[in-house]
């Protein structure tokens, strides 16, 4: 009964972590421009993110070791100096986004412009962390991240062609825009493999005391969870494909974005927009801005843990301060939130080998894992969906900058 | 008899005192060389200025200079003596109390500074 209840906080927390403003924003775009066309690419990330989520559960249950310590101390800290900033540049620019998100949500509702939400919720944010408990923050964020099943039953109310919804996990290019078809690509994979879920989640796993009892925990909501997710932004991809694709809308503004609830929904499509894009990313935001603290305190070895009074750990407390308010100024000075959204994510599927390839070294390594060492099938398929995205993302984002 | 490899199991790992807390990691160690015996393992480092001078001098020689004029402990790496290591395993575990030692220097200033001024934080 227990590890029943275990599995569904499990998956309900990685449901909340899972959808953001990134995987709203690409949703959106990839079915206002190419409506079901890029669907497989939503799939194939979510298959990479299945894969990685487990195996950063797995590592911090039979090592004890967090992804930040392990690949420190694996590798060194010159060579692990490097992933270690482009985390951090990522990280803070999605940060942004993420508050940005929570600002325009706002400025639907009340009509008054982000720029003037950006410092109160960033107050918001840091109030919840310096305050609360990883639980809360877990369970809080889990439980109204619910609302974004909103976009689910949107698709079931809108009845879709579903021969040509299923058609879309077949890979195949469209008849215009390619260069954009693979810059969405690109981003829609960069907003799906954050590698911030990773160090979030390997933290959460020893703030969790989790031991190789849990692995059996760790899968199911690895599995469910990502997979329940990603069941979302393919509800908003979709509905998306139904609303704006046949309009000829593209999107270039989230006010755009939000005619995708009202023609199911009407007035309340509106609203139910603006609560699922702010909650989505209000919970987004306090597990990145909690995610910048725990790379720093653990790159650095200092002591650290939500679960700790602020004067326990005044470092780690002080970095997430620093970190949420100074993301919160590039809201206030106007950065458009969406573009920072799109781009940020293109930036996160270049530096994702950077990541990913050294935790796969050590997701091998017998010393950190045991008996518990990656097989072949996991070893292959994040190899190859990475590379693949890496050779995309090279590729797909300087053409699209040149094409304006 | 279990090997220790130093640059595999003692260089950046987790440095934990004899109440399992986190004080930093390990960023350089040192050795003494003898006149006709064999060189001594002598010291572990902890320090910014330890760890830049392992990325390049010049990182190395601007570290100690800021560590001087504005560290708390004027940016000397603090060393902890080979004989007070207890176990090397996944973490290098010393026989000290990390409070009474420089290097929680920074996070207590923190805490008396700024955490303490904070309504909810001290």
């Amino acid at each position: 009964m227990k590890k029943a209840l275990e599995i569904t906080l499990g998956i309900l927390t990685s449901v909340g972590g899972f959808l953001d403003v990134g995987a709203i924003a690409t949703a959106v775009e990839a079915g206002a421009s190419f409506k079901f066309q890029l669907i497989w690419v939503v799939a194939l990330g979510t298959i990479c993110v299945i894969f990685l989520v487990e195996m950063s559960g797995r590592l911090a249950a039979v090592s004890r070791h967090t992804l930040v310590d392990a690949l420190r101390e694996r590798f060194g800290a010159n060579f692990y100096l490097v992933p270690f900033v482009a985390e951090l540049i990522v990280d803070f620019l999605v940060l942004a986004a993420e508050i940005g998100g929570v600002c325009i949500a706002l400025q639907l509702v009340t009509g008054i412009s982000f720029r003037w939400w950006a410092l109160p919720v960033a107050f918001a944010l840091w109030l919840l962390l310096w305050k609360g408990t990883f639980s809360i923050i877990e369970k809080g964020t889990s439980f109204f991240g619910l609302v974004t099943l909103a976009f689910v039953v949107a698709v079931f109310v809108m009845h879709p062609p579903w021969r040509e919804v299923a058609a879309g996990f077949v890979p195949t290019l469209p008849g215009h825009g390619r260069t954009h078809y693979w810059f969405v690509a690109v981003a829609i994979l960069g907003a799906l493999i954050s590698p911030y879920l990773f160090y979030f989640y390997s933290s959460g796993a020893i703030e969790d005391k989790w031991t190789e009892k849990d692995l059996g925990v760790n899968r199911g909501v690895a599995a469910v969870g990502m997979g329940f997710g990603s069941f979302v932004s393919l509800g908003v991809l979709v509905v998306s494909a139904l609303v704006l694709f046949p309009r000829g809308i593209t999107i270039d503004r989230y006010e755009q974005a939000a005619l995708v609830l009202t023609e199911p929904f009407g007035y309340w499509g509106f609203i139910l927009f603006a609560a699922s894009l702010g909650i989505a990313c209000f919970g987004a935001a306090l597990e990145v801005g909690l995610d910048q603290a725990y790379v720093v305190a653990q790159a650095l070895g200092w002591n650290w843990g939500e679960n700790q009074h602020p004067s326990e750990d005044a470092r780690f407390s002080i970095t997430y301060t620093i970190f949420i308010f100074a993301a919160s100024l590039l809201m206030v000075a106007g950065l458009d939130p969406l573009t920072l959204t799109i781009f940020s994510m293109a930036l996160t599927a270049v530096v994702l080998p950077l990541v990913i390839l050294p935790f796969l070294v050590l997701m091998n390594d017998e010393k950190y894992l045991g008996r518990h060492r990656n097989g072949v099938v996991s070893n292959t398929v994040v190899i190859v969906i990475i590379v693949m995205t890496f050779v995309m993302a090279v590729v797909a984002i300087p053409l699209q900058i040149l094409g304006g | 008899m279990d090997e220790v490899h130093l640059i595999r199991d003692v260089l950046d790992n987790q440095l934990m005192d004899r109440e399992k807390c986190p004080m930093g990691k390990v960023d350089g160690i040192v050795l003494v060389l003898r006149k006709g015996k064999p060189p001594r393992l002598a010291y572990i480092e902890v320090g910014t200025s330890t760890l830049a001078h392992r990325l390049s001098t010049r990182l190395g020689k601007l570290a100690e200079r800021v560590g001087r004029r504005w560290g708390v402990r004027g940016g000397e790496p603090f060393r902890i003596p080979w004989t007070k290591v207890r176990d090397v395993g996944i973490d290098v575990e010393v026989d000290l109390d990390a409070s009474e030692t420089p290097v929680l220097d920074w996070e207590k200033w923190l805490n008396e500074r700024v955490v303490g001024h904070i309504p909810g934080g001290g």
